[in-house]
């Protein structure tokens, strides 16, 4: 039924002989479950299935979908996933069962997964070609938006994997469906659109009044049920899980003959342990429409059972959802705080927020001490995930706790850091500022070594470097003393960039002692700061390829620990390096992963710069806007470190065209006054660059003509060797006897198009004339649209190399070469090797090719 | 949704390759093209040289690189466009008239 294609590409994928991945997606009621279903059931023995789902428990507990199949387990990971240690431990355990296997693992509904799982899944995902095993998760294509975190997810996934969509069935899909059924195909389709579940429903129940919504088409059923029927669907759907039989049976002697009436009607489904909803559409719809008493007293049954049977602990989270709904509010507190707590033990940072959250609707319940605490603690998880707004409120109702006056500075010298994270320079200074005045005069304390760190961590950001060298020697020294690491951290890292800014290389060695302490002591987000300020100073001292390596390590890991919010700034510091050092196609592919993620200021500003360039450069329409939005985004946020960048960017644009002088030479003007204040050499070189371009008058001018020309040869070698390829041509064009042909060509071969433009304007400026238009880089279509890379490959297996062989000549890990290979037999529609080189020596289109 | 008129350039020896490819080529472009909401409207395709002039819908210049590069296809030039049809009677009849 419509779906044979979708089945047939999951067969191939499953009996692949490498490892792989699948996302199968599709809106809800499309039919997921059911085609994985007849996947199983057309799968021989050499094949393991384990097939397990999540659950919209509000936030789930920590690999809740493990606990579906933990008897399947080998005992390592069992007690690991039950202990709740660590992630990295189940990480492992998993991929060792993968490669031990030929295993097709299911995971369903990953829109509803815990951190933990959608981690896990990442991980897989990265190593599964070293497997024979499929990884198959599904997910409603609706979530996807709202889900920002499934969505970082499947675009990780997203090159390598392979996806399936289920889309709503067709007029003629739904007429084979009804054929033999007194309905009409037509009208079916027109109100159903298509989604199978939703026409299944109608066509079962063909003498009913088409119904206009799934909603109606359950209510419909539900309407002719006994109470004691209803209670138990009602139960099932707040359960959100199995409901155990035990308890249908407390609801009386005859519970089951009303749960098999349930179960008739298409409603439930049983075992003989336990009963469900039959699926998630029907699920929702009695949610919606359960009356709010009876919903309170099934929360109350529920909560009453499984407190007496308190397991492992996805089941303190499930407590404290029935507590919740049953409106028991010291229980709903007790609960929220233990699944908080065990949540962010396992470094589940998201699900620890929320429970802390909820424990906050309780606290009137609490005394002050306690709230104080906990407030602090939920600000600390909130700022983890990204949520820095609450984050910064959670904080600032510490404050209004307060008594005393040393209480009141401490308290909000915690919302200057939480206001800082959020990148509001002016903001944190006052609470900073505030802070510091009170707390000096007592002893050292955390909160004292936090507000010279938030200072420092301004005066750094506004250009200040001598001012942020102090206050954060300051900081890190006190932060010490009272034993604070993840202050001494962040300290230590804001001192050691302001000092390579200021031009001081012992800078180094600070921030490398920030990298160490803070990976030593696992105080993860302090040790991300501290690998992207590292990675940070590699590139101001203009060793990129030591920035590229440094940016890597960071981005794995934050990726590896769920810290969104470093994790999308890390991989926006990659896409900023991409597109200066000339790698255009990958920086794509990193912008692709971060545009519209929800980051702090500054690294939304480097994203939006970033992608500006870009177009900029390549001579795309829209570059104007997005120079626009970068200027404005960048002086709503002050900061000097993203002031001079804007700048630039602005003077490249005027350089290019696309935007006027005018309104670009009062910002250069206000700018190089205060790179001259602050003494930073870097960022006035990077300046007068782009100055002398415009014709704008620079500190460093006034050179004889013949000079200047020498001066532009001895730039384009330091930019090649610093990989700044625009940049180099641009040199290499100010030369005495430019090869202007062999600039021109070598830009467009970039896919530069737009600096081509610039530099034309520039020399004819300049009285140069006849300046040449350049070859322009053409692409061959190749067969089966293979990548260039590709046909390499295939040129190679044709001659009869082994995959290590290709590796070796192509200078390419044996792993990508067998992900190259994997991809020419799909493309070619081959299943071995040898069919494929059968095929290009065959071929005489491939012949002409392959010996190129 | 803007609309881009991009130029894909090939090489010189090879003939324009739409006119070759497969149903399955056009499918799976088609679909790639889908996963990142681009729309390929249609061609023009260049007399003398070895050039397409691709008029497509799509959220971004990005976007449509990011298809391309999926697709193996190159891209020289992307240029926004909006239609202009030179029929006088539709000036009359426009709306507020």
């Amino acid at each position: 039924m419509e779906r044979e294609e979708q089945l047939f590409r999951l067969q191939t994928a499953v009996s692949s002989r490498t490892g792989n991945v699948v996302l199968l997606s599709g809106e809800a009621g499309s039919g997921k479950t059911s085609i994985l279903s007849l996947l199983k059931e057309g799968l021989d023995h050499r094949y393991r299935v384990l097939s397990a789902a999540c659950e919209p428990v509000g936030v789930p507990a920590g690999f809740a979908p493990l606990f579906d199949i933990l008897d399947e387990l080998p005992p390592t990971v069992r007690s690991d996933v039950k202990g709740g240690s660590g992630r990295t431990a189940v990480q492992a355990g998993v991929l060792e069962m993968l490669r031990s296997d030929r295993l097709v693992l299911i995971l369903e509904d990953i829109h509803w997964a815990d951190e933990a799982t959608l981690g896990l899944i990442r991980y897989l995902g990265r190593r599964i070609e070293s497997t024979m095993s499929c990884l198959i998760v599904t997910y409603r294509t609706e979530e996807l938006p709202l889900n920002p975190v499934l969505a970082l997810v499947v675009a990780d996934l997203g090159p390598s994997a392979n996806r399936v969509e289920l889309p709503p069935l067709t007029l003629a899909g739904v007429e084979q469906l009804a054929r033999g059924v007194a309905v009409d195909p037509a009208r079916v389709y027109a109100v159903t659109l298509g989604n199978p579940f939703f026409v299944g429903e109608v066509i079962a129940n063909p003498d009913s009044v088409v119904p206009k919504s799934v909603g109606d088409a359950v209510q419909a059923r539900v309407g002719l049920l006994s109470d004691m029927a209803r209670e138990l669907i009602y139960m099932a759907a707040i359960s959100r899980d199995f409901v155990p039989i035990e308890l249908a049976e407390e609801l009386g002697r005859d519970a089951s003959e009303h749960l098999d009436i349930a179960v008739q009607r298409g409603l439930l489904v049983a075992t003989p342990q336990n009963f469900s909803c039959r699926h998630d559409l029907i699920r929702e719809s009695l949610l919606d429409s359960a009356p709010p008493t009876v919903k309170r007293g099934i929360h109350r049954r529920l909560l009453a059972f499984y407190e007496g049977r308190v397991g492992h602990n996805s089941d303190i989270a499930r407590l404290a959802y029935h507590a919740i709904g049953a409106g028991d509010e010291s229980a709903a507190l007790r609960y929220s705080l233990r699944a908080a707590e065990d949540a962010s033990a396992s470094g589940a940072h998201r699900q620890s927020a929320f429970h802390l959250a909820n424990a906050l609707e309780y606290r009137e319940l609490l005394d002050r001490t306690s709230l104080r605490r906990i407030l602090l603690d939920a600000a600390k998880e909130h700022l983890l995930v990204n949520a820095f707004r609450r984050a910064t409120e959670m904080a600032s109702a510490r404050v209004r706790l307060a008594e005393g006056p040393e209480e009141e500075a401490a308290a909000r010298a915690w919302v200057s850091y939480f206001i800082c994270r959020e990148n509001d320079l002016a903001g944190a200074r006052s609470e900073a500022e505030a802070a510091l005045v009170t707390l000096r005069r007592g002893p050292g304390s955390e909160e004292l070594a936090i507000a010279a760190y938030v200072l420092a961590w301004i005066e750094l950001h506004e250009g200040r470097f001598g001012e942020a060298i102090s206050l954060s020697d300051w900081s890190s020294g006190l932060a010490e003393e009272v034993g604070s690491v993840s202050v001494e951290v962040h300290a230590l890292a804001a001192g050691g960039l302001a000092r390579v800014q200021a031009g001081d290389l012992g800078g180094l060695e600070v921030l490398e002692r920030a990298v160490r302490i803070g990976l030593e002591h696992e105080s993860v987000e302090a040790a991300s700061y501290a690998l992207v300020y590292r990675a940070a100073a590699a590139w101001i001292l203009g060793r990129l390829d030591e920035a590229r390596t440094l940016i890597w390590k960071a981005v794995d890991y934050t990726m590896e620990r769920e810290l969104d919010a470093w994790y999308v700034a890390s991989i926006a510091m990659m896409a900023d390096l991409d597109v200066a050092t000339g790698r255009w196609a990958e920086a794509d592919a990193n912008l692709e992963r971060v545009i519209g993620q929800r980051t702090c200021k500054s690294t939304e500003i480097q994203i939006t710069r970033a992608a500006a360039t870009l177009r900029l450069r390549r001579g795309d329409p829209g570059a104007l806007e997005l120079v626009d939005e970068t200027l404005i985004k960048a002086d709503d946020y002050g900061g000097y470190d993203e002031l001079v960048p804007a700048c630039l960017l602005a003077m490249e644009a005027a350089w290019v065209g696309v935007m006027e002088l005018d309104k670009v030479a009062p910002r250069f003007d206000a700018l190089a006054e205060v790179l001259e204040l602050n003494g930073d050499r870097v960022g006035r070189s990077r300046l007068s660059f782009w100055a002398r371009r415009l014709g704008l008058p620079t500190p460093t001018q006034s050179i004889a003509h013949g000079d200047q020309a020498e001066a532009a040869a001895l730039e384009a070698d330091r930019f090649e060797r610093l990989g700044m390829p625009v940049e180099e041509a641009i040199s290499r064009a100010m030369v005495a006897q430019p090869d202007l042909e062999g600039v021109v060509s070598a830009l467009l071969r970039m896919g530069a198009a737009g600096v081509v433009r610039g530099l034309r304007r520039e020399l004819q400026r300049g009285g140069v004339r006849n300046i040449p238009r350049g070859e322009r880089p053409t692409t061959r279509e190749h067969p089966g649209g293979l990548t260039e890379r590709q046909v390499e490959v295939l040129g190679l297996i044709t001659a009869g190399s082994s995959n290590a062989e290709i590796a070796d000549r192509l200078f390419i890990s044996e792993k990508t070469v067998s992900h190259h290979v994997s991809a020419i037999l799909a493309k070619l529609n081959v299943t071995t090797r040898l069919q494929a080189a059968a095929l290009a020596n065959e071929s005489g289109w491939f012949r002409a090719l392959v010996a190129k | 949704m803007p609309r881009y008129l991009v130029e894909r350039a090939f090489s010189e020896d090879a003939d324009v390759p739409y006119r070759f490819w497969s149903i399955e080529r056009f499918i799976e472009v088609i679909s790639c093209n889908s996963d990142r909401r681009v729309t390929w409207i249609h061609s023009y395709i260049s007399a003398d040289r070895p050039s397409v002039f691709d008029l497509v819908e799509a959220p971004s210049p990005e976007a449509v690189r990011l298809t391309a590069r999926s697709n193996g296809l190159p891209v020289d030039r992307i240029i926004e466009v909006t239609t202009f049809d030179p029929y006088p009677y539709r000036m009359l009849t426009g709306p507020g008239q």
